[in-house]
């Protein structure tokens, strides 16, 4: 079996595997903390809640991602928004594992928070210049701080352009 | 699919580079191929085998991905000989390898995000050996010996 046969083999096992990307109603968020920052995500975007696992380096990577991990014996790609945002490198305890398409990927996060349900006049959009700026597609208003929710999809974008 | 793969396996200290066997229609040890060039304009040939082959150092790309330790100075260097659709390629490494066999059924292609760029750098699956191991497959066809004009080693016999 040459490399190429395995790949084609390993491509017609993982067709079944790919769930739709499904976005439903986004009234209740998921709220976590990388660092001192706090992000939400729409609880559909989340998979999975994953501890202490060692993050593999990968070679030719933008810095934003810090390797893989091994969840469940399928890699993930990891996104450090720490590196991201504040172009620190921090050392994630927990990794959320995102529902992203055909992609597995994971966001380091230092605590999960809670989940918060909202009203609608305490969700913002920005413009959408600002979210592929920021990787974010509105905020929420949370005892007194503004806090972003995050975009999956602008991160995966900004991803593949700094890969091209 | 087969249950197991034959690979060479390649220590690079925090990873390993596997090699699929079945790539290459043989492998030659220094005493059995004889290397010229790089001249200008064209990259390194390796001739064993009665065979005139394209070289790419390996080592150049290994270091390009993982950044290790260079091997050590006794270091002999093995060609792996390969008949792609490019013509006859020789992939030269310098570093100490072993050959196993490994389940196939272990091996796993990257996240969709980053399988392209990590494909244009050789590397098409992985597996993770045990916990705390990550091992790189990488197809050396899929790397262009057009970008390696002067990189091949200098110890050519």
């Amino acid at each position: 079996m040459t490399s190429e046969q395995l790949v084609e083999s390993l491509e017609g096992a993982s067709e079944g595997d790919r769930s739709p990307d499904a976005r439903e109603e986004m009234e209740r968020f998921f709220i976590f903390e990388v660092g001192d920052s706090r992000f939400a995500l729409p609880p559909s975007d989340i998979r999975e809640i994953v501890s202490d696992l060692e993050v593999f380096p990968l070679p030719a990577c933008p810095p934003y991602v810090s390797g893989l991990v091994n969840c469940h014996g399928a890699p993930c790609t990891v996104f450090d928004l720490k590196v991201l945002f504040e172009n620190e490198r921090q050392s994630p305890s927990k990794f959320l594992v995102l529902n992203a398409g055909g992609d597995s990927v994971a966001l380091g996060c230092t605590e999960v928070v809670e989940i918060a349900e909202l009203p609608r006049s305490a969700i913002s959009s920005f413009s959408e210049k600002d979210a592929e700026t920021r990787f974010c597609s509105r905020t929420i208003a949370l005892e007194g701080r503004r806090i972003p929710v995050l975009s999956i999809d602008l991160l995966q974008r900004q991803l593949e352009s700094d890969l091209a | 699919m087969p249950r197991q793969l034959p690979v060479f396996l390649v220590d690079l200290g925090r990873a390993d580079l596997l090699l699929a066997a079945m790539d290459f229609y043989a492998a030659a040890s220094q005493a059995e191929f004889r290397l010229e060039g790089p001249s200008r304009g064209g990259p390194a040939l390796l001739f064993a085998k009665g065979r005139a082959h394209v070289c790419l150092a390996l080592e150049k790309e290994i270091e390009r991905l993982f950044s290790p330790e260079p091997p050590a100075e006794d270091e002999l260097s093995t060609a792996f000989l390969a008949k792609g659709h490019g013509g006859a390629r020789a992939y030269l490494l310098r570093r100490r390898f072993e050959m196993l066999s490994l389940p196939a059924r272990d091996f796993r292609l990257l996240p969709l995000g980053i399988r392209a760029r990590q494909a244009s750098r050789g590397i098409v699956a992985l597996r993770f050996e045990g916990a705390g191991r990550l091992q790189l497959l990488m197809n050396p066809g899929l790397l262009r010996p057009e970008d390696d004009q002067g990189g091949a080693p200098s110890e050519s016999s």
